[in-house]
């Protein structure tokens, strides 16, 4: 017998970035309010939906895409602050299933966090299914870079 | 540095591993213990390296077997068939494929070598 369940992970929609800024075929830049107390997690979950976003971006939302690996990753000696995060990936190299990102978080200039993203794309299946996720995706996008938040 | 060296170095760090030693008929997933993340690492460094246009299926010959089930389903001769789908193979490679699959993934580092020096631009 299967079960449902809730998990309220007190985040809207689990989308974590609050802007995505310009986008080209190359790059992608973000932004982040980290407020207090401070998560690195949450830095690098924001990083990870900005590479995320730009792959879909790279594919014209024609395929899912997740995060597969994070490599040559720097992070801070101690615990990072709150505050307005920049966020930049920049797309190292990509084939027809994965795409790699340097993304990085910079705070007023100091670059906090980076690392070297690995993402992979799938079609759509039953799993994945394109009449859900495309549209989710497209939407969280636009809203996204139009600077009114997921909920737009 | 030539094509098996450079690829060397890159395989030596996606599997983490020191000193490497690979020639070009080095098995990837049956030597190597390639997985497929591994392999899909490997993919974007090529591109990135090599400035080459990667289609993983092809690379990696992943869709082996579809194209062999679809031969068979045509009627189609299997040589043949691949040598279509696998155009950077030449036909004693293919042949050599076709009499190795049963030792699992047949996968050499030759592969990757005739698939970047096919498209490659350097």
């Amino acid at each position: 017998m299967s079960k449902r369940i809730s998990i309220n992970t007190g985040l809207s929609g689990f989308v974590l970035l609050d802007r995505i800024g310009e986008t080209a075929a190359g790059n992608i830049t973000g932004s982040k309010h980290i407020v207090s107390p401070p998560s690195l997690a949450l830095v690098i979950e924001s990083l990870a939906q900005l590479g995320a976003y730009h792959v879909r971006y790279l594919t014209n939302f024609e395929k899912h895409a997740f995060l597969l690996k994070i490599k040559s990753c720097r992070l801070p000696a101690s615990t990072i602050p709150a505050g307005f995060y920049t966020l930049s990936g920049e797309l190292q190299g990509r084939s027809a299933s994965a795409f790699t990102h340097l993304l990085r978080a910079k705070l007023a200039d100091e670059t906090i966090m980076e690392g070297v993203f690995l993402f992979a794309v799938v079609a759509y299946d039953s799993t994945f299914r394109k009449e859900i996720l495309e549209s989710h995706y497209r939407r969280g996008f636009s809203c996204l870079q139009k600077d009114i938040g997921i909920d737009c | 540095m030539d094509v098996l060296e450079e690829i060397t170095i890159i395989l030596a760090e996606i599997l983490d591993m020191e000193g490497l030693e690979i020639t070009p008929e080095t098995y990837l997933i049956r030597e190597l213990g390639a997985e497929s993340i591994d392999l899909l690492e490997l993919s974007v460094a090529i591109n990135s390296r090599f400035n080459i246009e990667v289609n993983d299926d092809e690379l990696f010959l992943r869709t082996l077997r579809i194209h062999l089930r679809a031969a068979e389903m045509e009627g189609r001769d299997a040589a043949g068939y691949l040598a279509e789908k696998y155009p950077v193979l030449t036909v004693s490679r293919v042949g050599e494929i076709l009499a190795d699959m049963g030792g699992g993934p047949v996968l050499r580092m030759k592969d990757i070598i005739s698939y970047i020096t096919c498209y490659g631009k350097n």
